[in-house]
């Protein structure tokens, strides 16, 4: 029989992982990768909120409909002759003199491109109580890695992209009769599936090992002040501290610890 | 850069002039905002003006296409030779061939791209909608608009039609210190002319480049 032992309902254990995600804050990586067929640096930020939490014994606590909200900044660079067509602007003849045909060359854009959205995860976490310097701390950790669906996302993502793109273009010579073509032929090279593989690459990492702290406890803590100079402070030591989902009446999240004087 | 600026030509510019006379000219490039007044007799590239030979003969056109060696603009005809009443055309295929000037010099004759003369001929094909007007930033009455229109093909037919019609030109002559027309209309990627018939010292710039008296 443990010295002490406290329980969470499954409301209270929501209220838990609600403040543990709050701790938890923004978390942020950059890198490079794949975007359809371009190369692409970016860095993204991601925070999670709300989700329900349905406990389940003996160990697992999944979380239902946790909101990842991810902001993405990317930048990424087309040679545009691998989109447009070759083109050359005609010998004109005036006076007598003639222009020689002369082909331009499209350049190679760099596009910035930023967006942020929200997916939605369903996962099983067990429960980690485990110290950690002067506290107790009883985690919850992602069992697996969850598939991401981003695909309601994306058709907005990638409209929004092509507005983008026709921007970056539009000050481009000579590309006006050419800029819707080439911002459709772009955007249809990066696709669905290259937009769902980029997010899929760069938001796994956020949620791959996810943990969020749910209960933290000074392993020594104070049950009495000092009452003068020959009665001190009465103090207590956790000496092991457990969680479990266990079933009562009701499915709760029950903390067991051992004390020590 | 698709700027409209005689002393300063990228791709899609032209600069011409007839050569009146027979004589040794030389040929400078430079960038832009570096054009000597004059060319030097050690400086550049040898043009040798010939005597007309036949009389009869039409006048002939040369074209000289400007490259980069390194930092420099090169001519890719190094020593020219052509008749008096022939023009030499210079331009570039090369868009980082960014902003070149052209001066020439010969014992009787100058001409620069910061100074269009008689018998010059300065062309811009426009790469971008809107109106342009322009003006010689030293007679502000030597002026003019350029309107040039956008064009959004919605088939392979339409935008034939408008690759056509990019060998159809625009013009304005500038004659005793007037201008004409007042204004042309083209559409977008077509190219306008600038002929100049008689002064000297003229410079085609948009206003937008001009700094404000």
């Amino acid at each position: 029989m443990s010295d002490i032992i406290a329980a969470a309902d499954q409301t209270a254990t929501t209220t838990l992982l609600h403040d543990g995600e709050t701790a938890l804050g923004t978390s942020t990586k950059a890198g490079g990768g794949s975007f359809g067929p371009f190369g692409v640096s970016y860095s993204v930020s991601a925070t999670f909120s709300g989700g329900t939490v349905n406990l389940k014994p003996p160990n697992i606590i999944e979380i239902a409909d946790c909101n990842l909200h991810y902001s993405v900044s990317l930048s990424f660079s087309l040679d545009l002759n691998s989109f447009l067509p070759h083109f050359c602007l005609p010998q004109v003849c005036i006076f007598g003199i003639c222009t020689p045909k002369i082909c331009i060359s499209w350049p190679t854009i760099t596009v910035p491109f930023s967006f942020s959205d929200n997916v939605k995860i369903t996962a099983d976490f067990t429960l980690d109580a485990h110290l950690s310097g002067a506290n107790w701390l009883i985690d919850v950790v992602i069992v697996g890695v969850p598939t991401l669906q981003f695909g309601p996302a994306t058709a907005g993502i990638l409209a929004a992209l092509g507005a983008a793109l026709s921007l970056a273009l539009l000050g481009i010579p000579f590309i006006g009769p050419f800029l819707a073509g080439a911002v459709a032929l772009i955007v249809a090279a990066i696709g669905v599936a290259g937009l769902t593989g980029f997010l899929g690459t760069i938001i796994t990492p956020f949620v791959s090992g996810l943990r969020f702290n749910i209960y933290k406890q000074p392993k020594v803590f104070q049950v009495l002040p000092a009452a003068g100079p020959v009665d001190p402070e009465v103090d207590i030591q956790i000496t092991a501290l457990g969680a479990t989902v266990q079933v009562t009446d009701k499915n709760e999240l029950v903390i067991a610890g051992d004390i020590a004087a | 850069m698709n700027t409209l600026d005689s002393r300063s030509l990228n791709i899609g510019d032209c600069l011409a002039i007839k050569f009146p006379a027979a004589g040794p000219v030389r040929h400078l490039l430079s960038t832009g905002a570096h054009a000597p007044a004059r060319v030097g007799p050690n400086e550049g590239f040898p043009i040798n003006v010939k005597a007309k030979s036949d009389p009869a003969a039409p006048a002939k056109q040369y074209i000289i296409v400007v490259k980069k060696d390194g930092n420099q603009f090169v001519p890719d005809t190094k020593d020219l030779s052509i008749q008096a009443g022939d023009t030499v055309l210079w331009y570039t295929t090369d868009p980082t061939v960014a902003g070149f000037a052209v001066g020439v010099s010969g014992k009787d004759f100058a001409f620069s791209s910061h100074g269009l003369r008689a018998e010059a001929i300065y062309t811009h094909a426009f790469g971008t909608p809107g109106t342009y007007e322009w003006a010689d930033p030293l007679a502000r009455n030597v002026s003019g608009v350029v309107v040039v229109t956008p064009v959004t093909p919605k088939n392979d037919s339409e935008r034939q039609a408008w690759l056509d019609s990019l060998s159809k030109g625009a013009a304005f002559e500038i004659r005793g210190g007037k201008v004409t027309p007042a204004k042309v209309e083209i559409v977008v990627g077509q190219t306008v002319f600038w002929k100049v018939w008689d002064g000297e010292g003229i410079a085609i710039v948009d206003k937008r480049l001009m700094v404000a008296k």
